[in-house]
Parts: C-alpha cells; structure tokens; sequence
C-alpha cells in the first residue's frame, strides 16, 4: 500500500526525514519519467530530476495543500523543464528515430504490426504539438495525472486542459489520417 | 478514433531512472531547519492591521472627533456656568476680581447694551405700528367713500359731468343696438328675396340677444332674457320698414328709430345719431314712409363767424390769454355766448374795440 502523499509531507515537515525518502520513491521515477520525454535523453532529465526535488525542498514549507502533492511536483518539474529550456535554446520535438527506438512496453510479438506503426507515428506526432498542448498531454497521458491534477500543475484552469486535449486528439487524428494514405501510396 | 488514440496515449514508452538517481536525490534531502511551515499558516506580524486598516482608520478619526467635541462642550458647559455665577453677583464687587470675572462682567454690560437697542427698535416698530393702524383708518374712510353713491363724494360740476358721460354712454350703447338691429334686417333680407322681415321676433335667428332690442337709457321697459319670452313690450326700437320688397334701393329710408335719444338707422345700416331730436326737419315723410333729407347746406360765415371761430380755438388751446390774443366786438361776443355758450367775465375795454 502506498503511504498517503500529504501524510509524508506533513511528516517531513515536522522533521521526519524518512518522510522525505518515501517521498523521493513515490515520485521520482514518475518525475523523471516524465522530465526523460519532455528533454529527449537520460543526462538531462536526471538533472533536471535532481533540480525539481531540490526546488520541491525549497518550496515545502509554502506548500499550502491547494492541491494534490502529486499535481504539485508534477508543476515544478514543468517550469523547471521550462526554464531549463529557456536557458539552453532548446528546440521543441523529439526525433522520430528516437521514439522509433522505444516501442511501447507491454507490446506483445503477435500484436498488430500495423498497430505498432501507429504507436510510433502517435508518439511522433506527440512531439509535433505545441508545448503548451504537449505538456498537457504528457501530464495526463503519460503521466496519468487527472484533469484537476494537470491543471494545477501546468497552472491553468480545468477546462483549459479538456480544451487543449481535445485539440491535441484532433490534430492527431488528422496527422495520423494524412500519414496513413502517405504511406499507403508510397507502398503502392 | 480519439478512444484509440487516448488508449495508446496512456501506454507510451516508460523509461527506467538511472542508477544513483536516488541515492542522489535522497542525498539532497535537506535537515529539518530548512524545511519551515507553510508561510500562509503564519500570518506575519501586523496582518490583521493591514487588512483591517480601511475600517479602523474611520472609525479612530470619529473616535477623535468625538473626544474633541467631548472637550469643547465641557468647555463651554464650564464658561456658561461661570458666566451664570458672574451674572447673579452684584456688578460692582469691593474685592478684586479675577480675569474670567472681568470678562464675564464685559460680556453682562454688552448684553445690556443689546437689551437697550432692542428695546429702542421695539419702540421704533411701535411708532411705525401706530403710523400703519392710522394709514389703514384713511385707507377705510377712502374706500367708504369710493365706494358710496358719486352725490355724496363729489361736487355738484362734477355730479354733472358724471351725469353727461353717462348719459353719452348709454347713447352710444343705443347707437350700437340700432346698427346690429340694421344688420340683423339686411341679413334676413338676404336670406329672404330682399324682403324684409314682418317683424321683430322674425329676427331672432339674426339677433344673437332680444337684450340689444332695449334702449339702455329705457329703464322702464322690461328686458327679455331669451326669444321665447320676447314680445313687442320689450322692444325700444321702432321698426318702420317691416314686410317690403327691396327697401335697400332707396338708402335714405329710415328703417329704425330710438323715441328716446331720437337716433335713426337708415336702410344702408348707417345710424344717424340724435337726428330725430336735434334735426327734425331733416325726416320728411313721404307715402307714409320716413325718409332722412340730405343735411341742407350751411350758409358761408360772416366775418364776425369767423373771429367767433378763431376765438374758440384759441380758447380751447388757452383760455386764460385767449381774451387778449382774439379781440371780440360785442356782436361777436354775443355769438359766442348764444352759439357756444361761452361768457366772458373780465372783459378789457380794449375787447369791447374791433
């Protein structure tokens, strides 16, 4: 059973350091996770990884319980990401090779080859998107965060966040439609 | 399709964290005096002041106001006490007084001073009460006597006077009913083949009143205050030409008159004024009809007409120095008296000469 996240951090404040090591457990490969798809490679997300929890440290005594601590860290490794993109002149999007390199977990031999190809022509096309509609995908998608969740830790309203991801669904049906009837040509 | 897409969405790739990740974030993990309450558990100092100064301020300048008020007014209670005490002692006191009581015995002599101009102006009023009572008695008499019959107010000239412009009134007021009468006929006239209407009642569409029918100065006659109770009773006026057949050709015919100021309406709606009395060879009769003569024509004035003339213009214009400026013979002072009933009283010998 998983410890309850706001009983860990009521605990760490009250000087529980073991507190702070089930909140690292609970949170970092989730963290880092979702850091390791938004910057594109291992090096940097662990930075980035190491930069969120120590600014969590920081603010834990300001963390007023508004929302969940789930939405709450998920929120600092956003604008952590963001400044840290910010500062290096990164550009937006992953390469295809990449994501080609990392099919879906769970993806059994006999599934659907054709399946596959959608997958990676999906996550492809994830990192397409505009980052604000990027980011809210990652948080909800991938990183299995509520509606509530994600708008609290992107910091924008909830229907904000239906609006975005409805918008990002279009825009990937389309893609993938249009990508589809390429490659159906180019095989004919 | 969008379910499709959401369900591969959620199974995207998960990576594995790199060895030593943990170790170093758990290295991280600050002690316990950096990690502090939450800053909006500890409201800073002064807070409750900062969000409640709008209300407090307002309510401390009242509150300061209301002291100061509470000050003055005990104040002033105190001085109308002293001033009271001061008042009830004699004004002339044998042991030395104290400023306060020097001031309070300024302030009694200058209240005095103001009783003594009030009561300067009460009699004043007083005065000016009594002079208004008697403009009003005056004012009573003079309306009683406005308001009384003329003889008892006025001398006996101008009780005649009064008498002559009444008396011209109520011949104009004649005049003016005998011309609507000669209206009235010409337009049933109209109405009727220029035939004229049989009698008076027959006019009643014409007449707007059987009022006018009344000499003014006829106050033995009956007035009818609507057709339906008129009859020849309260009629003034004679109808001389009743039931004829293009009367209007002969303009001179005399179609209504007045027995008592003596006017006479002609056919053309013309009035004559007082010719019946003052001219009464002028109507001829002629086949038992009335007719109005041409006014025959005046003979050419002398010489002493003349001066006569000349002088009553001149005594119209001065009387007191016409005497001087037109010397009259005695001739022409007889024509004067006879003709325009003139009398000079301080004849000069100089106007008994040519």
């Amino acid at each position: 059973m998983e410890p309850d996240a706001s009983q860990l951090v009521r605990a760490f404040r009250s000087g529980d350091k073991t507190a702070a090591v089930q909140l690292i457990e609970l949170f970092y490969g989730r963290v880092y996770n979702f850091l390791r798809r938004l910057a594109g490679n291992e090096t940097d997300a662990a930075d980035l990884t190491q930069q969120t929890f120590g600014r969590v440290w920081q603010r834990l005594g300001s963390f007023a319980e508004r929302s969940s601590v789930s939405s709450w860290i998920h929120g600092i490794a956003y604008h952590v990401y963001v400044d840290w993109r910010r500062a290096n002149g990164r550009t937006e999007g992953r390469s295809a090779e990449w994501w080609e390199g990392h099919p879906c977990v769970g993806a059994t031999p006999d599934e659907d080859a054709a399946s596959a190809d959608m997958k990676a022509m999906l996550y492809r096309q994830v990192e397409q998107l505009a980052s604000d509609i990027r980011a809210t995908v990652h948080c909800h998608y991938y990183q299995e965060l509520t509606l509530q969740e994600t708008a609290d830790a992107l910091g924008v309203a909830t229907s904000t966040v239906k609006y975005r991801l409805r918008q990002a669904l279009d825009e990937l049906q389309s893609k993938l439609r249009s990508d589809k009837s390429l490659t159906t040509d180019r095989h004919r | 399709m969008n379910t499709d897409i959401e369900k591969l969405l959620r199974k995207s790739p998960g990576f594995t964290p790199p060895a030593g990740l943990r170790e170093r974030l758990i290295e991280q993990i600050p002690g316990k005096e950096t990690v502090s309450r939450p800053s909006v558990l500890k409201p800073a100092s002064g807070g409750w002041l900062r969000r409640w100064w709008p209300a407090l301020a307002p309510a401390a300048v009242s509150v300061a106001c209301a002291v100061v008020l509470t000050a003055q007014q005990g104040t002033i209670r105190e001085l109308k006490a002293s001033i009271q005490t001061l008042s009830q002692t004699p004004a002339i006191e044998s042991k030395p007084v104290s400023n306060r009581a020097v001031t309070a015995v300024n302030t009694s002599s200058e209240m005095e001073q103001e009783i003594n101009r009030l009561k300067e102006l009460a009699e004043r009023l007083k005065a000016e009460i009594g002079q208004l009572q008697q403009l009003q008695t005056e004012n009573v008499k003079l309306r009683a006597q406005v308001a009384a019959p003329p003889e008892l107010g006025l001398t006996p000239e101008e009780t005649e006077s009064l008498a002559k412009a009444k008396e011209k009134a109520l011949s104009i007021a004649c005049v003016n009913n005998l011309k609507q009468f000669g209206l009235a006929v010409r337009v049933w006239a109209l109405d009727n083949n220029d035939s004229n209407p049989p009698n008076v009642l027959s006019m009643s569409n014409e007449l707007s009143t059987p009022k006018i029918l009344v000499c003014p100065a006829d106050t033995n006659r009956p007035v009818a205050a609507e057709w339906s109770s008129f009859t020849m009773a309260n009629c003034s006026y004679e109808f001389l030409v009743p039931n004829e057949k293009d009367a209007d050709k002969e303009p001179q015919r005399v179609l209504s008159r007045c027995p008592i100021h003596g006017h006479i309406g002609l056919i053309d709606g013309s009035v004559q004024s007082s010719i019946a009395k003052s001219h009464p060879d002028w109507l001829v009769e002629r086949d038992g009809r009335t007719y109005m003569e041409d006014q025959p024509k005046q003979p050419p004035m002398d010489a002493d007409e003349q001066r006569v003339k000349a002088f009553v213009e001149s005594y119209r214009t001065d009387p007191a120095t016409a005497a001087f400026r037109v010397k009259l013979t005695d001739m022409q002072i007889k024509i004067l008296q006879d003709r325009y009933g003139i009398v000079l009283t301080n004849q000069t010998p100089s106007n008994q000469q040519p």
